[in-house]
């Protein structure tokens, strides 16, 4: 119990400023709606001119995307990013820590054994991202209600806010397993950042392309949210591969945790 | 007498690199236990092994009896240890640090706490990010101690001390130890060990080469004498058994004994003495002694 | 000079990695173009008269995607992003990890001056940079050219990549100040990538609204971007003396700063 409130102080600083950030995208960019509405309202009405079948084609495709959800849904996709890298950070960053300040010797010498060294640390890091979670999912739908105005499906809000809870997740277990296997981490963010960034552009390629390996392999692609909105659920393939990575992710965190050797630095 | 620390054919590898191979000694309880070697011997491997920072790749270790990987977190409760180099938690304060450690002994430590600073010196209302690095070693040496431990496992602890500190550092060691606390001392200063130890193990590229109580290394050994007499010293007045590397200058002599003291005193005796000398030879001669006879 | 050699051997892992990611990125992207994935001449002129908040909506801006450069112009927003990374963790990195590793007292006590120390430093990574922006463009150039090859290309790669240039620069010369102002080594990279995130997001808010406009100066996304460089044909010079009067300032700051500073140890 002390280790794992000493690593929520640890982790309080942080946890706020990315709480307060992801809430700032989504003010600044939610702010735009009426806008964006406009523009494309007065877009839609000029399109007159041109072929019947374009103009179906297109509007369809301005409708969706300008409708409350369906901007949430785009304004989304950056938090989502900023979300990701919220959680491999705090994964990365409360593993490598002990070893960048040289105070493994001090935790391990302690009368505790390292499986509940671990547990401590994984829930501590546990809390802070559901602290950010839970707050944002209150927070995105009160910014719906201010923003646009209009009547949207509060269920599907839910659930496409809730993938930021699990997206983060899915991160964090990537980088508390990283920082279990390569424990001379010097700078968090310079591993954090470019691995978010590979995923991030993975799903770039799968929402280009619609390929399917490319959809699996980026987890910023595992829940769609016009998928969501049409279906008012998450689509279950992609559901329990999130679980299974969060288990197994952890699982091996566990194994090679126990069993590694932790040398003086 | 109860072994505190039972070291069994230790091995460890670092793929092709040092390690240490075969490693066996045993601490009693209530000894101050010398472990002794140079840089890269193997001290600080066998020393994270006993505590479980790293594992064994053969042989046990175990303490007060139980086994130093299974039971790690139950013998730790009575284990204080002091690393070379000191740790230290972001932004803490020193008195947050030693909170903490001690919130991990389910007792209350704060009493010894503040003995400890005082003797120590430590302002414990600083932030351990200012402190000198000697006065960090200071926090690590309260915090290694803090919970009355059974045994202290110090791995190079005085660098970075003043003399004075190291001076009221091994009188704190020498108190836990008459209170009942034992205490595995590494360390590459052999005069360190010779003020503090009973027992002594050395250790060179992962071998321990040999383990001796510090009575009987000093008893073992040539003692240095140096006389001065009133009148001129005859050539071979000294050619008893056991006398070695023999000088007479006039009415100086100065050779090595080894042996029974009393024959060399008779002889002493049987001259006028203006002065005279004996010398234990350090640690260190003994260590070099030892060394080029394994190399 | 020995300071350079040592820079440029501890950068070369990095180096190694970084060019390789940048090779798949725009492998992975170019190989995933096929011509006939482009929409009809019809609705690309009407996508071309979107407002432009919608066009950074539907991501594809105002490319021809049915061409190879329209495709790769998509990627260029990835590819600038990654320089940025690279370049501002290289410039952060290679200042304060003297003081990260604890190798300062080493440096600082032989016989030469701290402005030669930054200057070999600066050196240094100026050189990586210049080596990852000669092997992007080969490989753009490469990739590009597989799928349509016309006069143009060249001059149009060629401009994308002297933004790619200039952006490495300010933000390498912007981690490098972070760096020498920092006494607290762990600091700079994070400060450096936060900038990077800050422009990102402030590059779309600036997309997204007409009415900050205004704040298209503040974000180096915003200086050299695939539109301007493809439809417009040109590279605008304020911009260039922009980017330039951002690095000497950096540059400035990172030199008396750094002279200046106690130096931890």
């Amino acid at each position: 119990m002390n280790m794992y409130i000493h690593e929520l102080k640890a982790g309080k600083r942080s946890t706020i400023i990315w709480t307060v950030t992801l809430l700032a995208i989504l003010i600044l960019y939610m702010s735009f709606y009426t806008m964006i509405k406009n523009d494309a309202d007065a877009f839609v009405k000029i399109m007159e001119g041109v072929s019947p079948v374009i103009r179906q084609a297109l509007g369809i495709a301005i409708n969706q995307i300008t409708s409350p959800l369906g901007y949430y849904s785009f304004v989304f996709s950056f938090i989502l990013f900023l979300g990701a890298l919220q959680g491999m950070n705090t994964g990365v960053n409360i593993i490598s820590k002990e070893v960048r300040d040289k105070t493994a010797d001090f935790l391990l010498t302690k009368p505790k054994t390292r499986v509940s060294i671990i547990t401590a640390k994984l829930l501590a890091g546990l809390t802070c991202i559901l602290i950010t979670g839970v707050i944002y999912i209150i927070m995105s739908a009160i910014a719906m209600s201010l923003f646009t105005g209009e009547t949207y499906n509060m269920t599907a809000l839910i659930l496409i806010s809730t993938t930021l809870l699990i997206t983060e997740l899915i991160f964090y277990t990537l980088g508390f397993l990283t920082a279990v296997i390569f424990p001379k981490i010097k700078s968090v963010i310079s591993v954090s950042l470019p691995v978010v960034f590979a995923f991030y552009f993975a799903g770039l390629m799968a929402s280009i392309t619609g390929d399917e390996l490319y959809r699996d392999l980026s987890i910023f692609k595992y829940f769609n949210p016009m998928y969501i909105i049409l279906n008012s659920s998450y689509e279950t393939k992609y559901l329990m591969l999130s679980v299974a990575i969060i288990i197994v992710g952890f699982a091996l965190s566990y194994v090679i945790y126990s069993k590694k050797d932790v040398h003086a630095v | 007498m109860i072994k505190v620390i039972e070291i069994n054919n230790l091995t460890k590898n670092y793929g092709k690199s040092r390690g240490i191979v075969d490693v066996s000694f045993d601490v009693m309880e209530g000894e101050i236990y010398g472990f002794i070697g140079p840089n890269g011997a193997g001290k600080s491997t066998t020393i994270r092994t006993l505590l479980s920072l790293i594992y064994p790749t053969s042989g046990s270790a175990k303490i007060f009896g139980l086994d130093c990987v299974k039971d790690a977190a139950t013998i730790k409760k009575d284990i204080g240890y002091l690393p070379s180099e000191v740790f230290y938690y972001d932004g803490m304060k020193v008195k947050d640090l030693l909170n903490y450690s001690a919130s991990f002994y389910n007792k209350d430590c704060s009493k010894r706490i503040k003995e400890l600073t005082d003797i120590m010196e430590l302002d414990v209302n600083k932030k351990i990010d200012d402190l000198s690095f000697g006065n960090k070693k200071k926090v690590g040496i309260v915090q290694g101690l803090l919970h009355e431990p059974k045994l202290i496992i110090l791995d190079e602890p005085t660098s970075g001390l003043d003399p004075l500190m190291q001076q009221k550092f091994f009188q704190l060691l020498k108190e836990e130890n008459e209170k009942g606390a034992t205490i595995l001392f590494s360390s590459h200063i052999l005069s360190e060990v010779q003020r503090l130890c009973s027992k002594l193990a050395i250790i060179k590229e992962g071998k321990i080469i040999k383990i001796e109580t510090m009575s009987s290394i000093n008893d073992n050994n040539y003692k240095k004498f140096k006389v001065e007499a009133a009148d001129e010293i005859g050539e071979d007045y000294f050619g008893i058994k056991g006398v070695t590397d023999l000088v007479i200058k006039g009415n100086e002599a100065s050779f090595l004994y080894k042996g029974d003291i009393n024959a060399v005193m008779q002889k002493v005796a049987g001259l006028k003495i203006v002065n005279i000398s004996v010398i234990e030879p350090d640690l260190e001669e003994i260590f070099l002694h030892y060394y080029e006879k394994e190399a | 000079m020995n300071i350079f050699k040592r820079e440029m051997r501890a950068n070369l892992k990095s180096l190694i990695v970084w060019s390789l990611s940048m090779v798949m990125l725009i492998g992975a992207g170019m190989g995933k173009f096929s011509s006939t994935s482009g929409a009809s001449a019809e609705m690309t002129e009407l996508i071309s008269s979107l407002p432009n908040s919608l066009k950074a909506m539907f991501g594809f801006g105002n490319f021809d995607l049915s061409k190879a450069i329209g495709f790769y112009a998509i990627l260029y927003l990835y590819i600038i992003v990654m320089g940025a990374i690279h370049a501002a963790m290289l410039g952060a990195g290679i200042i304060s990890k003297e003081e990260r590793d604890k190798t300062t007292e080493f440096l600082i006590v032989k016989p030469i001056k701290r402005h030669t120390i930054i200057t070999n430093k600066m050196l240094a990574a100026f050189v990586n940079v210049i080596i990852l922006n000669v092997i992007t463009f080969s490989v753009s150039y490469k990739m590009v050219s597989m799928f349509t090859l016309d006069a143009s290309l060249f001059g149009q790669i060629g401009m994308m990549m002297f933004g790619l240039f200039m952006i490495q620069l300010i933000f390498l010369t912007i981690g490098a100040a972070f760096a020498a102002i920092n006494r607290n080594s762990k600091k700079a990279p994070v400060l450096a990538t936060s900038t990077i995130l800050i422009a990102y997001f402030l590059n779309m808010a600036v997309q997204l609204s007409g009415n900050l406009s205004f704040l298209k100066y503040f974000t180096p996304f915003q200086y050299f971007t695939a539109d301007s460089i493809l439809n417009e044909g040109t590279i605008s010079i304020g911009y260039v003396v922009l980017s330039i009067i951002i690095m000497v300032g950096m540059l400035t700051v990172t030199y008396s700063r750094y002279e200046k500073r106690d130096l931890m140890v």
